[in-house]
């Protein structure tokens, strides 16, 4: 009964506001961070709260894979949320799909001109905007321990694969059993979170907008060469040292398992939160390239936005609310920003310049964000098992006993056919 | 004129029962049946034909693309060797079937003894847990970095093992908690059929001279054979449809060797780049397999039945 008693009241009090008596529009959001949570269900309160509109706002959370589930289910029903977020990577599908009504109409000219140029494309398509963009964020970065660069007597921050290698094997004979120089995505985010490092290498991804197959190429052989030399040196753990994987992994160079690791950009605002104590020690910079270029894509950008469901009926609404959430008060658009430490750079041109003119960061970080995102691409459209393919190649070549010259070329071809059938399946290629 | 019933009178006692009983007419019983039957249809059957007519069909569109789907998901490398990591798991696990018949024939000795009934509980427990708390269990011993193994390898200076990437022990990984899942229950099964063995065969070996050896393969094995063939069957449909323990220990890997069909529906039913549908076409395709092999294996046992009939 206690149980019962405290479930009820922790559902009625679940932070939800008293009601009024004005129409809503519904908002869906995935909180992907505790940080992203409250601020969205603050600002939302905010809104209905001060904003004098003659409607409120319903903002409902679905955590995980659960988002996806409720969308489905809202749409099958015929009662999709006025509004949704949906990532960058999986705008497109939405449209394709026909689950977005354009925004060009509801949105000012000045709101639409305000996007970051480098981002506008990401939300058009046909020339019609589906989404307006929040904000975005490298999927890759590389994260080190400057405390322990200085214990081990590395001196300057890798720019190579050769150089990152060269510092993996000066730290690995300082550390104890347990302990790794370099973190790298293991298992399924090493197909997502090796985009940008397929980018650097190669100038693309294993196929072309033509559909023609590149991995068997020297970047893929490069790049799968550096895998084998990391895993077979022992400079990198064999499994994830984080719970969840590489979206946490930052948690293992906080707590001294980690020297070195690659991460995405939603790192820092972990570091801020969850270890501000190593705030200090901890430097971000661009991954490093095969030949020491930083001025390349070395990530793919991720981060969110807010799509209308085709054919909601309050469109006008939808509009006012993303005008005063997204552009109406740089102040207010850049508070999000502060919240998650600069993790995130915003897709608003004046909320972009009001952080650079107006904030002071107490470190670089947000400038290698800025830098990265700016250089970073958007995911591929291609069906994940054309991901999944590469990365079972780079998975092969980090645990295969044999030696890399032997085992190479077996596995650029199994790929290549994995690839072939792929496109074959899709009706890409007869 | 008296009532007649198959051409027979009916006494005044009969009329009185007639009355008495007169719901017990087949209507009534339809009647009480009905709720259980509208469940079943609302939730099992109405489904299942949805499912069945959508994995025909666009999802997006609802035009009715043939077998579209079911070539999309058979052209998928990652799930036809999904079917082949179930083989290899299932002949693993159909080899150590051998440790729950030897335990069954030690539970035959201890019959007798409370001891015997004790071991029963205890060993059939963990068939009461559900494989997400099995892995829990696992995984605080199999962890790479918080594992009570790896922490034990790491104070004595040894580098810790991966036990869901390297080698062969990400199968062992899966196959040690879902043998440990279905241990006590495949071992009653077995205990079962032990003592359903008439002991005269044994007598009647015993006074021809056939030696314990002999009559192990001569009496127990054969008897045993609808039971051996009842436990892998439930093994290899167990593994077709297992989700949870290699979703918690392996995420499928490496290299999608754990991966089973399940898992790898689940893993891709939400991807937006992928035609819907296709999860439904290869449930469908999973469901099919299992009623078929379940279908041939009963009726190769029913007919060897008949024949010993």
């Amino acid at each position: 009964m206690i149980l019962g008693l405290s479930t009820f009241i922790g559902l009625v009090g679940c932070g939800n506001e008293p009601k009024d008596n004005r129409p809503s529009i519904t908002i869906y959001s995935p909180p992907y961070s505790q940080e992203n949570l409250e601020f969205t269900d603050n600002i939302v309160k905010e809104f209905n709260k001060s904003a004098g509109t003659e409607f409120r706002v319903d903002i409902k959370f679905f955590t995980g894979d659960l988002y996806n589930d409720a969308l489905k289910v809202a749409r099958e029903n015929g009662n999709p949320p006025d509004i949704y977020m949906v990532s960058y990577g999986n705008l497109a599908a939405d449209v394709r799909n026909g689950y977005t009504e354009p925004l060009d109409t509801v949105l000012s000219s000045d709101m639409i001109a305000d996007i970051a140029s480098n981002v506008k494309p990401l939300v058009t398509f046909d020339g019609k905007m589906h989404a307006y963009p929040w904000h975005t964020e490298p999927s890759t970065l590389f994260f080190y321990r400057k405390d322990m660069f200085d214990k081990f007597g590395v001196t300057s921050v890798p720019k190579t694969w050769d150089e990152l290698l060269a510092a993996a094997a000066k730290i690995k004979p300082n550390l104890r059993k347990g302990q790794y120089a370099l973190g790298l995505p293991i298992g399924l985010p090493l197909g997502w979170a090796t985009w940008g490092m397929q980018y650097s290498a190669t100038g693309g991804l294993a196929v072309d907008e033509d559909y023609n197959i590149l991995v068997d190429s020297e970047g893929y052989r490069d790049l799968s060469k550096f895998f084998y030399d990391v895993y077979h040196n022992g400079y990198a753990p064999a499994q994830d040292t984080s719970t969840d994987g590489y979206v946490n992994i930052i948690n293992s160079l906080c707590e001294d398992v980690l020297t070195m690791t690659l991460a995405g950009s939603w790192s820092i605002s972990d570091i801020v939160s969850k270890y501000p104590h190593m705030k200090d020690k901890i430097g971000v910079a661009a991954i490093p390239t095969m030949d020491g270029n930083q001025n390349v894509t070395t990530a793919t950008i991720g981060g969110w936005t807010f799509a209308m469901s085709k054919g909601t009926e309050k469109q006008a609404w939808v509009g006012e609310f993303l005008n005063w959430l997204l552009y109406k008060d740089q102040v207010r658009g850049a508070k999000y920003y502060e919240v998650v430490g600069y993790s995130k750079i915003p897709a608003s041109k004046k909320i972009a310049d009001y952080i650079s003119t107006s904030v002071e960061m107490s470190h670089d970080w947000y400038d290698t964000v800025l830098q990265v995102a700016n250089l970073a691409k958007p995911e591929p459209q291609f069906s994940w098992d054309i991901t999944a393919a590469v990365m079972s190649l780079f998975e092969t070549m980090m645990t295969t006993d044999k030696t890399y010259d032997r085992a190479i070329d077996a596995e650029i071809e199994k790929c290549v056919k994995l690839i072939d059938t792929v496109l074959i399946r899709d009706g890409l290629k007869k | 004129m008296a009532k007649l019933y198959n051409d027979t009178a009916l006494t005044k006692e009969n009329l009185i029962n007639a009355k008495k009983f007169r719901y017990r007419s087949k209507w009534a019983g339809y009647l009480m049946l009905l709720p259980a039957f509208a469940i079943l249809v609302t939730f099992v059957i109405v489904p299942l034909v949805m499912a069945f007519i959508r994995s025909f069909q666009d999802y997006n569109t609802g035009n009715f693309i043939l077998f579209d789907n079911y070539r999309y998901v058979l052209t998928t490398a990652a799930f036809t060797q999904s079917f082949v990591n179930v083989l290899i798991m299932t002949a693993i696990m159909t080899a150590l079937l051998a440790l729950c018949f030897l335990f069954a024939i030690v539970l035959k000795c201890l019959r007798k003894f409370a001891i015997g009934n004790v071991t029963k509980t205890i060993v059939f427990l963990p068939f009461l847990i559900s494989g997400v708390i099995v892995s829990i269990v696992f995984l605080f011993m199999l962890n790479y970095r918080f594992g009570i193994f790896n922490a034990i390898r790491i104070k004595l200076d040894l580098d810790p093992i991966a036990f869901g990437a390297e080698g062969f022990w990400p199968y062992i990984s899966i196959i040690v908690p879902s043998f440990w899942l279905g241990f006590g229950y495949n071992s009653l099964v077995l205990f079962a059929g032990l003592i359903n063995i008439p002991k005269e065969y044994y007598e009647a070996a015993g006074i021809d001279g056939a030696s314990s050896l002999r009559q192990l393969f001569s009496i127990t094995i054969p008897n045993m054979k609808n039971y051996f063939v009842l436990v892998i069957i439930s093994s290899v449909t167990g593994n077709l449809q297992m989700l949870d323990i290699p979703l918690m220990m392996t995420q499928g890997g490496p290299q999608g060797t754990t991966t089973t069909p399940a898992l790898y529906l689940f893993n891709t039913f939400r991807d937006p780049n992928r035609p819907a549908n296709v999860t439904l076409a290869g449930a469908i395709l999973i469901m099919i397999l299992i009623a078929a092999i379940n279908s041939v294996v009963f009726r190769v046992m029913k007919a060897e039945k008949s024949k010993d009939d």
